[in-house]
């Protein structure tokens, strides 16, 4: 049997050759995706430590993959070990070597036309978990003894090491089956003890990567990366409904609540006893259920249609017994099965995650850190020309590649989208202050570098303190080459600003979506603080002639606006002008009824210099309530 | 056995021929009444299976729940209030087009929850019902 399984591990590493592509790749096209996968293999080559000196949420075997064998030969072989591994289930749960055998390489052909290695060896990782946990708890009759509970824990440890978010998925998966075991047996007396011996495994497990953190000062970053890892789904998140109805989705939701309709008939219904394929279907519920979570933060569906073929054999295994029994021979079924299993990953039109590199070099390394694009390298050549310029760039909002070519570290976060929050910002200033960098290479038609939020939203402290720090050295192309002010200029005043009307225009006219109407239903209550206060309220017209009586500047002021009524979708805008002739435009969502508009000027690229107010505009004056003006000594709980 | 056979042929053979078939409108037809092919014995097992009712009675639950959800999913999103803006003043695309943020995570886990839960009304019932007959 052992001879069996090192036979099929071999097979499946030939047949597996072709993933050596995967760590060997050309990132070409520079599309915003490949220019950080490139960034981030640039950052290992050149010894930058994840966690500690660059963003990097997927483990260190996914980080060094590329560039150290151990971890290569590491990588490579996973996905060989997980076929025979799911062998082994298929064979553990039908006991029929045909069916195993047939589920197997059809699983091989599914990955090798549709999900493909790099997804595979990642969640295929978490799957062969949840089946291994299915099987052990499965076939003890009681509790689980010190020893695999220690042992489980160990590998669990070990998982989380090189792969951590499939580590953490694994630890709840255990979790959740130490429950649904105590459940199905009726055993409850254990859970605590079962937990228990699994955690210290675990922390075992965990022990040589934590020393070689410890070793290498980037202990306390890990720990702060891993809570970081909150923050990804706040600025990553899209709708989900929205795009649900793709074959993908519609095949692993399909699957999925199939199995959820059986697994509950079988356990409530019936005085059937469980046995290792219902305990295999829990789990790959809960690996999917699980996974879904991801995909409902950002659509990942194409890579998870092989979990529910895993799900889809351990049902049709289900119906195969039910066949036997109704006189249908083995020969028929195993037909009906390659049929089925032929039409999901040819015919149904399941599509491909993609991966569009085809060039690759594994031996000169070099050669992948080669960037081909012709507008790069000459914004790269035309800033060397400039007097005085010393070697070092920062790339705004993220054509981290610049970093390569100037064979420059790159900073944390490689672009504005991973430095969403304050103290990413924050973080990315203090590069641009330590490496002493005196020139921005600003990709000024790049207004939006994801999911249609502008970038002067999105990173509003960083671009403030860019347009207040710096000013337009040169334009090349689609790049202002920003270059460091002796002190701090206001930005509008740049003479460039008028051969680039429409970026000028980008500025001045700004849409803040629903901020103002969130602001107001969650800040609200703030303005009752004593370190608020509110200089003028009322009409249009009162806060008009306030601005005609008082000097106010637009320093630390807010703008209260509350409507009458909101209708779906309503807009307004609001014009603001200044007493140095300049004007700014904000649009945004109408608020409800009794919810105040908040309007923090400050975080207005106008605003960004203090300037005096004279006269503000608003479209929906008819549908105004009220407005007041706003000053504050600390109104940072604003934004 | 014959009539096995006979159907095995017959999808074998139109899920070849679906296959060899040019991306065109109709296909999309064709993969859909192959799929209905493909699953008719799961439909010979659920008329087959004790307590059918049961089943019958939870799916039907589940999709016309989840029918009245598409109905009205639009209505339910644009009556929720945005998400806040934490300390951390991260925009993502929820908060600038005000998006709730864990609308999308509550109507999933519903729906996963949704048929475990009425199978566990079942099962009480069920047992309800055997304590009265026996009363």
């Amino acid at each position: 049997m052992k001879k069996e399984y090192l036979f099929l591990f071999l097979l499946f590493s030939i047949f597996t050759f072709e993933n050596i592509a995967n760590i060997c790749k050309i990132h070409f096209p520079l599309s915003y995706d490949n220019q950080i996968f490139l960034t981030w293999e640039y950052s290992a080559w050149i010894g930058q430590l994840p966690y500690k000196d660059i963003f990097f949420p997927y483990g260190i075997l996914y980080y060094y993959k590329n560039t150290n064998m151990f971890f290569s030969l590491l990588y490579l072989s996973l996905a060989p070990f997980l076929f025979t591994f799911f062998y082994f289930i298929f064979l553990k749960f039908s006991k029929e070597r045909v069916f195993s055998l047939i589920s197997v390489f059809s699983l091989f052909l599914f990955i090798t036309n549709l999900t493909g290695y790099e997804t595979f060896t990642r969640y295929g990782l978490v799957t062969a978990m949840a089946c291994g946990y299915a099987y052990i708890f499965s076939f003890s009759k009681n509790n689980l003894n010190k020893t695999t509970l220690l042992l489980l824990g160990l590998l669990n440890g070990v998982i989380l090491t090189f792969f951590n978010d499939q580590g953490i998925y694994s630890f709840v998966l255990f979790f959740l089956f130490i429950f649904i075991d105590a459940g199905i047996k009726r055993m409850y007396k254990h859970i605590f003890s079962t937990f228990l011996f699994f955690s210290f495994g675990f922390i075992l497990g965990m022990l040589p990567y934590a020393f070689y953190l410890l070793i290498h000062q980037s202990f306390w970053a890990f720990l702060l990366a891993v809570l970081e890892l909150s923050d990804l789904s706040q600025f990553a998140k899209t709708p989900f409904f929205h795009g649900i109805a793709t074959i993908d989705n519609l095949f692993t939701f399909l699957v999925l609540f199939v199995s959820i309709f059986f697994v509950s008939y079988r356990i409530f219904l019936t005085n059937q006893k469980i046995f290792f394929t219902t305990y295999l279907q829990i789990g790959l519920i809960m690996v999917i259920v699980m996974l879904e979570q991801k995909n409902i933060i950002r659509s990942t569906d194409r890579q998870l249609t092989f979990i529910a073929l895993l799900l889809l054999m351990s049902l049709f295994y289900e119906l195969k017994v039910f066949l036997q029994t109704r006189g249908i021979t083995k020969k028929q079924i195993n037909i009906y099965y390659v049929t089925i299993l032929f039409i999901i990953t040819f015919v149904i039109g399941l599509h491909p995650f993609p991966t569009m590199e085809r060039s690759t070099s594994c031996f000169d390394v070099r050669k992948r850190f080669s960037v081909y694009d012709k507008e790069l390298l000459f914004v790269k050549k035309e800033v060397e020309k400039i007097p005085g310029f010393h070697g070092k760039i920062f790339s705004y909002p993220g054509d981290m590649v610049f970093y390569l070519l100037f064979e420059q570290s790159p900073p944390y976060y490689p672009t504005i989208y991973e430095a969403s929050s304050l103290n990413a910002q924050k973080k990315q200033i203090s590069y641009i202050k330590n490496n002493h960098i005196d020139y921005i290479l600003y990709h000024y038609t790049n207004v939006s570098i994801q999911d249609e939020v502008p970038n002067v939203i999105r990173g509003a402290y960083l671009h403030r303190y860019l347009l207040q720090n710096y000013g337009i050295k040169k334009i090349i192309g689609n790049f202002f080459v920003l270059q460091k002010n002796k002190t701090k200029k206001d930005f509008f005043t740049d003479k460039n600003l008028h051969i680039v009307p429409k970026y000028k225009q980008s500025l001045l006219h700004v849409y803040l979506g629903s901020i103002p109407e969130s602001e107001g239903i969650y800040k609200k209550q703030y303005l009752t603080e004593s370190t608020i206060h509110i200089l003028s309220s009322g009409t249009l017209a009162t806060i008009n002639t306030y601005f005609k009586k008082q000097k106010v500047s637009s320093g630390n002021t807010l703008l209260f606006i509350t409507f009458k009524e909101k209708k779906q979708n309503q807009k307004s805008t609001l014009v603001i002008k200044t007493s140095d002739n300049k004007s700014t435009a904000i649009q945004f969502d109408t608020c409800k009824k009794e919810v105040p508009c908040i309007i923090h000027l400050s975080q207005l690229p106008l605003f960004y210099t203090n300037r005096l107010i004279e006269n503000i505009i608003l479209d929906k004056k008819s549908m105004l309530h009220s407005i007041s003006l706003v000053k504050g000594e600390n109104v940072t709980k604003f934004w | 056995m014959k009539y096995a056979t006979l159907y095995l042929i017959s999808l074998s053979l139109f899920s070849c021929i679906v296959f060899f078939m040019p991306e065109i409108f109709i296909k999309r037809i064709f993969v859909i009444l192959l799929s209905i092919m493909a699953v008719l014995p799961v439909v010979l097992i659920v008329s087959q299976i004790k307590k059918k009712s049961s089943l019958i009675v939870a799916i039907l639950s589940f999709g016309i729940t989840l029918f009245l959800f598409g109905l009205f999913f639009r209505k339910v999103r644009d009556s929720l209030s945005p998400p806040s803006i934490s300390d951390t003043k991260i925009i993502g695309y929820t908060h600038y087009f005000g998006y709730p943020f864990y609308l999308d995570t509550i109507v999933f886990f519903f729906f996963v929850f949704f048929p475990i839960l009425v199978f566990v009304l079942f099962y009480f019932l069920q047992k309800l019902y055997k304590k009265l007959k026996s009363i």
